[in-house]
């Protein structure tokens, strides 16, 4: 097909841009409100979003405080063993 | 409340159910979408500022829902396809509708569908600014007011998006 001038695009762009003017307005289906209200009327309860979010916060906050707990007793408990094993500083002879 | 929800559908639904139709040109999804649109109106009736119109707020609320309603089906139709590649059979009631659109006049109706269809593929800005300036007849300041831009930005989308669609047509024509 033969290429058309950047001339004639823009003018078809203009009649694209006419013909979009000539759509009409539709008129509403009927029905249409009361099926808004059955859907209003049946709408399922949920949780609003705000509340949602403080739930997780909330969550989030026991599992961080959980971590940190098992963290330090662990320190703790590493700390212990490791002063188990260094040898310690005492002048003693063993079965003296 | 039920009564101002009534007579705000009074004035209002027949420009939601038209601007849903002009983003997805199919008379089943505009129900769909005016359905939904006004399920938030009533949801969200008591958040809305008195600084912007009523009017204007639901036109963003509308268009809004337009473009997320085609960009859910959108990821719908790739999944298909990507389904499709795994041998699942392709569930048409998925595929997006045809071209339904009621204010078409007939004899205009195949070269109109040829520039929604170009429309289609421009950015959501371009698509809504040609919408709300061509077909929905609103002024540059209340295009403006409605996207929340200024009037400049909207002349300069509109300048682009007949670039865009000069670009499309080619490529159209050129098949």
């Amino acid at each position: 097909m033969k290429q058309k001038s950047s001339n004639e695009n823009m003018k078809s762009v203009t009649q694209a841009m006419d013909m979009l003017g000539n759509i009409k307005e539709v008129e509403m289906p009927i029905d249409l409100y009361h099926s808004i209200i059955f859907r209003l009327n049946n709408k399922p309860k949920l949780v609003p979003f705000y509340w949602a979010k403080i739930a997780v916060a909330a969550f989030v906050m026991v599992i961080a405080g959980e971590f940190y707990l098992l963290n330090s007793k662990q320190t703790e408990q590493t700390r212990k063993e490791f002063t188990a094993l260094v040898p310690q500083n005492q002048n003693h002879l063993y079965h003296e | 409340m039920e009564s101002t929800f009534s007579q705000l559908y009074q004035v209002h639904s027949k420009q939601v159910f038209n601007l849903a139709l002009q983003y997805t040109q199919n008379r089943e999804d505009a129900e769909e979408i005016t359905q939904d649109v006004f399920l938030k109106v009533h949801e969200k009736l008591h958040t809305h500022r008195k600084e912007a119109s009523l009017k204007t707020w639901i036109y963003r609320i509308t268009i809004n829902t337009a473009l997320d309603f085609l960009k859910a089906r959108k990821a719908k139709k790739r999944w298909l396809v990507f389904s499709s590649l795994f041998g699942a059979d392709l569930d048409f009631q998925n595929e997006p509708k045809h071209f339904d659109h009621p204010g078409v006049l007939l004899e205009q109706k195949e070269s109109i569908e040829l520039v929604f269809k170009c429309l289609n593929q421009l950015a959501a800005s371009q698509k809504t600014v040609l919408i709300l300036l061509k077909i929905d007849q609103n002024s540059q300041k209340e295009t403006a007011e409605i996207m929340n831009i200024s009037p400049k930005a909207v002349e300069s989308l509109y300048q682009r998006a007949k670039i865009s669609l000069n670009k499309l047509f080619q490529n159209y024509e050129g098949k």
